[in-house]
């Protein structure tokens, strides 16, 4: 029962992952550690979740120009989300995922933060401009 | 034409597709990205771009990898491109006691900037230094204070750039044509009556600070300005407005070229919004910036954005003679030019025999200074006086220059009005 949903490249690549998902904007600077991929913002839905190797779904990034770099010392590391679904990418995030090559896609025509739920195995493919999503294959 | 939205030329196709190397490549990229999510049409030529990412301090081990990897792939600039301040004093750096391995890593940055031909300005005010725009001209800067100068002062035409959209304006010499680049973002937005009487610098810091917690991105006019104001007054209201807001261009009625009257400025009878800065204002906005809670000085900090030789002639004028405070560290910030010339003047010397410091190609904001363990900071700068509390672990006497350099000889805060 596979979900396709079409969007806009942002930054190019494939990926296919365990999705995470939050109904907040997120800040890459000050909103994560940098050595293990941990979300660190006080309060945020995300807070002690690990984001390494996720297809990290979420409105909007917020927060200072820094943010790009912290996306970048991420992939470095090792612990950067495999791709991003935004539903409408903002200059920072958009920035980071393209130096660091993390598939980015936003615009699609569902709204994803309602289409996708954490635990749902998801596969970005920016060559065709599309998401598709696999319900439940992860229990969380 | 290979896609819906933002239209490229054949070459920008090219540029996209690789052709002019991966740098150039992943530049585009970047710049495209930027072009869909606001909406632009095209592309445009600019004539110069200034990268704010140069300190370490600001780009960490990621930022310095990523610089390096590029300069690696035979990254260029194809149109002038300055640099922004340092993490470290480029010359002095070993006598103010910065750590080696910190040194090592600028060095690595500043090597890799330069073999792409970036132009070792090293300092936020690349206006007032040789890579000034002209009215009109379009450009792609980072460095908020810089930046809304260029466009506000000068007339000339940029958005508000990070450190990495500019650098790739700079290699492929364009930008997304949208913002400020067009006539329409550029209208006055906020009226501001300014009625208290501004004499120094600090006091535009101090308007500049005030109008921008409440503008935020917004386009203020000022009315009211004297016609006594310069060039160092309004470097020191840009970067207030860029630190408490994030004002990219403002409008000062009679003094700015898109400002000659109220009505251009406004491209209407009247606005909406409408503020007042009067003589309450200012007190409160200067006591707002002071964050100390007692009279110590231990750091005084000036020079933010870059002191001018003008400014360094005034330090030198009050300091001849005279001995800064046993305990006090007196760091005059400023561009490696604008020190050549202060050295060639003998105000340097006038200036160390005081027992001050002239810190060249530095952000005082940026540094490390926390190993000299300081506590209560004085500064002219509403910039230094909003970020370093945070960045810096200090705390702030907010004065004009007078009070600030009368102070280090003082040993405690002194205020001179």
């Amino acid at each position: 029962m596979n979900e396709t949903i079409k969007g806009r490249i942002i930054s190019k690549g494939y990926a296919e992952g365990e999705a995470l998902v939050s109904q907040q904007p997120f800040s890459f600077f000050g909103g994560v550690d940098t050595a293990t991929g941990i979300v660190i913002e006080k309060g945020h839905e995300l807070e002690s979740k690990c984001i390494a190797g996720k297809i990290l779904v979420f409105p909007t990034g917020k927060g200072s120009t820094v943010g790009s770099w912290v996306i970048y010392q991420l992939s470095e590391n090792g612990v950067a989300p495999k791709a991003i679904v935004n539903i409408k990418a903002e200059p920072i995030i958009a920035v980071g995922a393209i130096i660091s090559n993390i598939p980015l896609i936003d615009s699609l025509e569902k709204n994803p933060l309602e289409a996708i739920k954490t635990g749902d195995y998801v596969k970005v493919n920016t060559n065709e401009s599309i998401i598709v999503i696999e319900k439940q294959r992860f229990k969380t | 034409m290979r896609r819906e939205g933002l239209y490229l030329t054949r070459e920008e196709e090219k540029i996209l597709a690789g052709e002019d190397g991966a740098p150039a490549q992943k530049a585009m990229e970047i710049l495209v990205a930027l072009g869909d999510i606001y909406e632009a049409e095209r592309m445009i030529d600019v004539k110069s771009a200034h990268v704010s990412s140069v300190s370490f301090k600001g780009s960490g081990m990621a930022g310095m990898r990523f610089i390096e990897n590029l300069a690696m792939d035979g990254a260029t600039f194809k149109v002038p491109t300055s640099l922004n301040p340092l993490s470290i004093d480029i010359e002095k750096w070993k006598d103010l006691g910065f750590e080696e391995q910190i040194v090592n890593n600028q060095f690595r940055m500043i090597k890799a900037y330069e073999s792409m031909g970036g132009i070792s300005l090293f300092s936020c005010t690349p206006q007032l230094l040789g890579a000034a725009p002209i009215f009109r001209e379009h450009i792609a800067w980072a460095e908020s204070s810089a930046l809304n100068y260029a466009n506000s002062v000068i007339g000339a035409r940029t958005n508000r750039e990070g450190g990495i959209s500019a650098l790739a304006s700079g290699i492929v010499g364009r930008t997304p044509l949208y913002g400020y680049h067009l006539d329409k973002n550029r209208i006055g937005q906020v009226l501001v009556n300014v009625e208290a009487e501004l004499k120094t610098p600090s006091d535009y810091a101090a308007l500049g600070y005030y109008t921008g917690q409440i503008v935020g991105e917004k386009n203020p006019v000022f009315k009211g300005i004297p016609k006594s104001v310069g060039a160092i007054e309004l470097k020191s209201l840009s970067a207030a407005l860029a630190s408490s807001g994030a004002v990219a261009l403002y409008h000062i009625v009679g003094i700015t070229p898109e400002a000659l009257t109220l009505e251009q400025a406004l491209h209407k009878s009247q606005s909406e919004e409408q503020i007042t800065f009067g003589k309450n204002e200012l007190k409160r906005t200067y006591e707002k910036l002071s964050t100390a809670t007692d009279e110590e000085v231990d750091y005084v900090a000036v020079g933010c954005p870059h002191y001018t030789v003008n400014e360094i002639q005034t330090v030198a004028q009050i300091l001849k003679g005279k001995k800064v405070h046993n305990g006090v560290n007196l760091w005059i910030y400023t561009s490696p030019q604008v020190k050549v010339i202060a050295s060639r003047m003998g105000l340097t010397e006038i200036i160390e025999r005081a027992g001050g410091k002239i810190v060249c190609g530095n952000c005082m904001v940026l540094t490390y200074t926390e190993k000299f363990n300081f506590k209560n900071m004085a500064t002219d700068s509403a910039k230094a006086a909003h970020y370093c509390p945070g960045f810096c672990k200090l705390n702030v006497h907010f004065g004009t220059l007078e009070s600030c350099i009368g102070s280090a000889i003082a040993g405690k805060w002194r205020e001179n009005k």
